[in-house]
């Protein structure tokens, strides 16, 4: 389990995030969402310890990640979105790199990148941008760890691979990881993110998993009037699709889009803080 | 078993050779240049003087040393940033970071990479090619090893008279605190400079030298020489000179090991808070 409490964090004379308390617990796929800006990396380079906190703490099963200890490293693997091209094969990289973890599983690594369609021979400096992320997110899955950080994991990906990257996010990882997903491309992700954490500056917007959203939320993609006491808090009508968000006075279950769901945070910031804390 | 998350045994010998493999993608061939750059300069010496005086020179020693002191120079300069220069970039860096090993493993091994493997190989090899180059040609003379074999020897045998002019003789901790004041500064200056790290490490010694130059230099006639030289007999002043001998090995070993251990703590230290 991940606990920050009370977090706080700047850029010199730019505070980042102010009083950031949230938990984050096994068996969920969380999707980090937010503006440009707003720290999402920044958030996740804190969580696995490659920057320090200016204020609060931040304990993952007891440890500071900051202390980087070999323990805790073995849980954690950070797939950054600026990603090293090595001079060697993607092999040979993860057969260097998985010595040191102990749950790290070579024929794993070799099956995802079968899956993926990409040559676990071929040199790493020689891959396109979007093989050598296929090359990462196959040794991430393939370490089997805990904690599994993702900076937009589908960034470079082309259409098949992200088809890909959501079968091998669901197949490959064990059910008491946690796993956090900073993107902007929602919809690659759609169906597999639950919780939602949106970002604003300073603060967390929402944190709620996808039954909660539904809950408070109705998503309706029809072009049929508002419900009678409903708040319409955001609507899209683009190339003839509609979508509506409101609140869900009935208690009606929809489907969400998170795009939408997005945008709909971000402008009543106040009204969904309100509600969802409720 | 649970392991150790200050030291172990077995991860730092994985990380030790992860760390060799690692200078050896990043300095190896560099390596191989400075270890042949005698037998280099010999070929290039051997050619312009058959085209410019019509017959083959070969470098006396005196003139294969400067060589060897060359290749250490460029190897105490290019070789921390070449093989731990990439700790500073975000990508490399962050890679690094996450690998599972403890920060003391992660220094130790870059200390023994820095300070004994690399600079072992490098003079090793340079001093093998300069024995195989004076073994296959006989006009190069004696070669380094040997010729230093035999200062050895007469060191020994002057030891006892020279002891009391020159103390240094007996001093061999001079020998082996020189080599990681060359090579500690460019490795911290390969971990804390994002780019430029060598030319900006050289530009900090040069300051650092002559703050200390200005500081230093009277406060060590003042209280060293205090003008006493001036006014001896020889036998005075003979002991004057290895007082001051005795008093400059000294402070030489003394400020040497300090500025070292001093240097290790920061390379320590930077490691410890290194961010990404």
């Amino acid at each position: 389990m991940v606990e920050i409490k009370n977090l706080g964090f700047d850029y010199g004379k730019t505070p980042l995030f102010e009083n950031i308390s949230i938990t984050l617990t096994g068996g969920h796929i969380y999707g980090l969402l937010g503006e440009n800006g707003v720290g999402k990396t920044t958030l996740l380079t804190l969580l696995c310890g490659l920057k320090k906190p200016k204020s609060g703490t931040i304990r993952t099963d007891g440890y500071n990640p900051y202390n980087r200890e070999p323990s805790f490293l073995q849980d954690q693997y950070f797939l950054a979105d600026n990603i090293p091209a090595f001079n060697m094969k993607a092999c040979d990289f993860a057969k260097i790199n998985g010595k040191f973890r102990d749950r790290f599983d070579y024929e794993k690594f070799i099956t995802i990148m079968k899956e993926f369609d990409t040559d676990p021979s071929f040199m790493m400096n020689k891959m396109s941008y979007g093989q050598l992320k296929k090359c990462y997110i196959s040794f991430a899955l393939a370490c089997n760890v805990k904690y599994l950080y993702m900076d937009e994991p589908t960034n470079g990906l082309d259409i098949p691979s992200k088809t890909q990257f959501r079968s091998a996010i669901s197949r490959y990882t064990d059910e008491d990881s946690t796993i956090v997903i900073s993107t902007h491309q929602v919809r690659d992700l759609e169906n597999i993110i639950d919780p939602v954490i949106i970002l604003d500056n300073n603060d967390i917007l929402l944190n709620a998993s996808i039954e909660k959203i539904t809950e408070k939320l109705y998503f309706d993609y029809t072009y049929s009037d508002i419900e009678n006491g409903a708040k319409l808090l955001y609507e899209e009508n683009i190339a003839g699709s509609n979508i509506k968000v409101m609140t869900n006075k009935n208690e009606i279950e929809s489907k969400v889009n998170l795009e939408a769901l997005f945008n709909a945070v971000l402008r009543n910031k106040q009204f969904i803080k309100e509600i969802f804390n409720k | 078993m649970k392991k150790n998350n200050t030291f172990d045994l077995g991860r730092f010998g994985k990380y030790l050779i992860y760390d060799l493999n690692n200078c050896r993608v990043n300095f190896g061939i560099s390596m191989i240049i400075l270890i042949l750059l005698g037998i280099i300069t010999y070929f290039l010496t051997g050619i312009s003087s058959v085209v410019f005086l019509g017959k083959w020179v070969s470098i006396p020693i005196m003139g294969r040393i400067p060589i060897l002191g060359l290749s250490i120079l460029i190897m105490a300069i290019a070789m921390p940033s070449k093989c731990y220069g990439f700790l500073t970039d975000k990508g490399l860096g962050s890679q690094w970071l996450m690998l599972p090993a403890s920060k003391l493993e992660k220094f130790l091994s870059m200390m023994i990479m820095t300070l004994i493997v690399v600079p072992f190989l490098t003079i090793g090899g340079f001093l093998l090619c300069d024995w195989l180059l004076c073994i296959i040609d006989p006009n190069c003379g004696q070669s380094i090893v040997s010729a230093a074999c035999n200062i050895m020897s007469l060191g020994e045998i002057a030891t006892e008279e020279l002891a009391p002019l020159f103390p240094f003789i007996e001093n061999k901790w001079i020998l082996y605190d020189e080599m990681p004041q060359m090579i500690l500064p460019f490795v911290l200056g390969a971990i804390i400079f994002k780019r430029n790290k060598s030319a900006k490490t050289i530009l900090c010694l040069i300051m650092i030298g002559i703050i200390f130059g200005l500081v230093g230099t009277p406060l060590l006639f003042n209280s060293i020489l205090d003008g006493s030289l001036l006014c001896s007999s020889d036998e005075e002043a003979i002991e004057t000179i290895s007082s001051i001998g005795n008093n400059l090995i000294l402070v030489d070993t003394i400020s040497d090991s300090i500025i070292n251990i001093g240097l290790l703590v920061a390379i320590y230290l930077r490691i410890t808070h290194l961010k990404h």
